[in-house]
């Protein structure tokens, strides 16, 4: 975490307080992500031991998120079918075996196994998916270098959303967001209620949600 | 209307603040409510434009909660949990062996690689009640099905030798729609049974066969799925 002072003027404070939010919000997968998982937890996975569940999880989750997001357009049905994909996978586990290849094919089956169901399950119209060889690289097709460039542009676009707000909102989306501390303490250190808090971090969740030009680029990562 | 009455649910939930099963909650109300849902989704645009982290740390959370014994509250008890309990006392259940450990040799992808865990002490007991009326036991799975009215609220227990474990009740209708109709995280009791989530009104649900299925996963085993059908009649 970059927290780099800029000086002051006129706009001195406001610069001063976000000038890091270019360089840290949507970062890459954190250390441990998308790292293959070793052969003896793969086995540990397959035998049901919890840990490994959890470090198969841990290094798969992004990519399966990103698998899912191919499949459902909704916010809320994807959380349901990451939920689900998950669930499949724990139920499945001792189906994966060590010695016929690594987990991530055999999660991105199972995984686009379990949207197909999902989606058939309610009669969605968005059925529309490659079958068999061309399911993985359809699935893929967005990991790369757009990726890379698309998430500097959004950081670039959440600096200029970070100065239109009000200094008790951006005190909130720094302590928050940023800063990622929880709600007892972003009210401690703002002197406010929680009451206030949460309201001032629905208002930021809000305005972020009619930024049109945080909105085009977020769509833009979309598949 | 349903939006004016659940929108600060609903941002709550956008949030993070709300509690495991109060999110389990707020989702199988997201899933018949096309305005909440919509309202959840602009406002989850919105945080996915702020920071990824909340939302995965709240996926990470709801995946793994079963990893973690007593990290997330028990759910909390309705109010004919006691006469229940009361009635489960003098009940005897007879736990039967569930399907054996799958011994596949190949993977199997498409449906069939389902694991059972060869668990032989998990019970799914549905309890029903019309009103103030008596408790009474509806099925009691894997050993029988049973039928309940569209007017009468229906209680899951899980009986397990668990410490702890994660439940989820799922339910697939005669129109082959499936709905999680409870989930809770159950711990250790002293008869072994626990609730699952809170009572459930099932005038909502259409009628006819209800194919059940509730998974049961925690603390290093394997999970074990129960299975049962539940006749809603009209």
């Amino acid at each position: 975490l970059e927290k780099r002072y800029v000086g002051s003027g006129a706009n001195g404070q406001r610069a001063q307080r976000f000038v890091f939010f270019a360089g840290h919000l949507h970062t890459p997968p954190r250390e441990g992500e998308m790292a293959p998982v070793t052969p003896s937890t793969a086995a540990r996975f397959a035998a049901g031991d919890r840990a490994a569940f959890e470090e198969v999880y841990t290094a798969h989750a992004s990519l399966v998120r990103g698998w899912v997001r191919r499949f459902f357009t909704s916010a809320f049905e994807r959380e349901e079918a990451v939920q689900e994909v998950w669930l499949h996978v724990s139920r499945s586990a001792s189906a994966y075996q060590v010695n016929r290849g690594p987990l991530r094919p055999w999660l991105r089956v199972l995984t686009a196994n379990r949207c197909r169901e999902l989606l058939r399950q309610r009669g969605s119209a968005r059925l529309e998916t490659p079958a068999g060889d061309e399911t993985e690289a359809w699935l893929d097709a967005n990991e790369g270098p757009d990726a890379s460039a698309q998430r500097t542009r959004l950081r670039a676009a959440l600096s200029a959303f970070a100065e239109r707000l009000s200094a008790d909102e951006a005190e909130v989306l720094r302590l928050g967001w940023l800063d990622e501390l929880p709600l007892d303490e972003v009210a401690r250190r703002m002197k406010r209620s929680h009451r206030q808090v949460k309201y001032l971090r629905l208002k930021v969740v809000t305005r972020a949600a009619e930024d049109q030009t945080l909105l085009a680029l977020l769509r833009e990562s979309e598949p | 209307m349903s939006l004016w009455w659940n929108r600060r649910r609903v941002e709550a939930g956008v949030l993070g603040e709300l509690s495991a099963e109060a999110e389990q909650k707020l989702f199988a109300h997201l899933r018949t409510c096309a305005a909440c849902r919509a309202h959840y989704d602009t406002l989850s645009m919105g945080m996915d434009a702020l920071s990824t982290s909340a939302r995965d740390g709240r996926e990470r959370a709801r995946v793994l909660r079963p990893a973690v014994p007593g990290a997330s509250p028990s759910t909390s008890r309705p109010v004919f949990v006691i006469p229940i309990a009361v009635a489960l006392a003098a009940t005897v259940l007879v736990v039967v062996n569930l399907r054996p450990a799958a011994n596949d040799d190949d993977i199997t992808l498409r449906g069939g690689a389902e694991e059972d865990g060869g668990r032989a002490d998990v019970a799914l007991l549905a309890y029903a009640r019309r009103g103030d009326g008596p408790v009474r036991l509806a099925a009691d799975f894997p050993l029988g099905g049973g039928s309940v009215a569209r007017d009468e609220r229906v209680q899951f227990f899980v009986r397990h030798a668990w410490p702890a474990a994660h439940v989820t009740v799922v339910g697939v209708g005669p129109d082959g729609t499936s709905r999680t109709l409870a989930e809770a995280d159950v711990g250790a009791s002293a008869d072994r049974s626990s609730a699952v989530g809170v009572p459930l009104d099932v005038s909502s649900l259409a009628a006819g066969r209800w194919k059940l299925e509730a998974t049961l996963v925690g603390g290093g085993s394997a999970p074990v799925v129960v299975r049962g059908t539940l006749e809603l009649k009209p």
